[in-house]
């Protein structure tokens, strides 16, 4: 196991091509470094859609899966890992049409609600990647702002928090969500506006907050 | 200067807001969970046992045409028994008497079991003859007159194996007389006062 390992991650040079054809070949462990190398953004991107770690992690390990199963059907004529992400896509809103306790809980703002929430995510899996000053206190603007995330139109709400996961560019997420970069551009910035237009209201300002 | 100055302070907090949200890592071993769900071999497309199924398939597609193809024909009707005549062929004659030949099929082709066919009842009119022959008209050999028109019968042509032949049906053109129509008279009408 260590000797194929070596082999497939030794060499830097192993690009995500190269793994694909190794694993249609059958190589299982090659697959698994394109696990490896994709698991983050598979696993932000299906926690977009659902709103909960947990699920999120099943629907991660269920797209890796589809994709190890459909692999024969991948040419080439995208990056690995777009068409690895639209797997992925699909099998979040599948899940997601399921549940409908994102919008409960994103509405909801006590944290003792049994089950995970998103509040609960941030204790459990700290991401390693986090900063010292990105560590905030769990202030009541930005318990508000989760909140109201919660409420945006699902359209406005997927493209807002794919382009806040750190992993995905604009071009991947418009191969998700069906729609041009434009499209999403504009409905990021809409969901923007429809935020800042809500804390307003809720009596936050720019003046207030500095 | 933090980034509220930056970007206006209602966009720094949505946006560290989203990145708390977000910027979170998957349960450990996703990897180890992966593959132990795939297995440790992929089959790939093309190989033995792809191999082995479509050779499965085609065999299958194949036993099935030559089943099809060969199934039997179905049953001839019947040949009528000689002896039934058939008026001389004649452009404008119409055939009276419907045929059906038995047909003979061509050799090597899987026969049909032929049909079992019952003895033709005796006739009441004794024997056949292959003639037809009129009560009213005199007998073969009468002296005088004109021979009976039953002795110009033509008997039945029959084809070398014995099977008399169909006289082909001569279809004649339907002449459609015009209808006359006569004027309609209509008498005035008479109104009360």
């Amino acid at each position: 196991m260590a000797e194929s390992t070596d082999r497939v991650t030794g060499s830097l040079e192993v690009d995500d091509l190269d793994l694909v054809r190794m694993a249609q070949a059958g190589d299982a462990e090659a697959f698994g470094e394109l696990v490896e190398r994709n698991r983050r953004a598979v696993f932000r991107a299906a926690l977009a859609a659902v709103g909960s770690a947990t699920e999120a992690d099943d629907v991660a390990q269920e797209a890796f899966v589809t994709a190890w199963r459909k692999l024969d059907g991948f040419r080439g004529e995208s990056q690995f890992r777009t068409w690895l992400l639209s797997i992925t896509w699909r099998k979040a809103i599948d899940r997601r049409k399921t549940i409908s306790r994102w919008l409960k809980l994103a509405a909801s703002s006590s944290r003792n609600e049994a089950g995970d929430d998103m509040f609960d995510i941030i204790e459990r899996v700290p991401s390693a990647e986090r900063a010292q000053d990105d560590i905030l206190e769990s202030s009541e603007l930005h318990r508000d702002v989760r909140k109201l995330i919660g409420t945006l139109p699902r359209k406005l709400r997927d493209a807002l928090l794919l382009a806040g996961t750190g992993e995905h560019t604009y071009d991947e997420i418009g191969q998700m969500l069906g729609a041009p970069v434009g499209t999403v551009k504009w409905r990021v910035a809409e969901a923007r506006r429809v935020l800042k237009r809500k804390l307003t209201a809720m009596g936050y300002s720019n003046e207030s907050l500095r | 200067m933090n980034h509220y100055d930056k970007a206006g302070a209602l966009d720094g907090a949505i946006d560290a807001a989203v990145r708390e949200m977000m910027r979170v890592d998957p349960r450990p071993g996703l990897r180890q969970r992966v593959t132990r769900a795939i297995g440790p071999r992929r089959q790939p497309v093309g190989g033995f046992r792809a191999g082995l199924a479509w050779a499965a398939a085609l065999t299958i597609v194949a036993a099935g045409s030559v089943l099809v193809l060969r199934s039997p024909e179905p049953a001839q009707p019947p040949a009528i028994s000689r002896g039934v005549t058939a008026p001389p062929a004649a452009p404008a004659v119409p055939s009276t008497v419907p045929h059906a030949a038995a047909v003979v099929p061509p050799p090597g082709t899987p026969r049909a079991p032929a049909p079992r066919r019952e003895p033709a009842p005796e006739s009441i009119f004794g024997p056949r003859a292959d003639r037809v022959a009129a009560a009213s008209l005199p007998s073969p050999g009468a002296s005088g007159g004109a021979p009976p028109v039953a002795e110009s019968v033509v008997p039945a042509t029959e084809t070398p194996g014995g099977v008399p032949a169909i006289a082909p049906i001569v279809l004649t053109p339907i002449q459609v007389a015009p209808i006359a129509v006569e004027p309609l008279s209509v008498s005035p009408v008479r109104l009360r006062r």
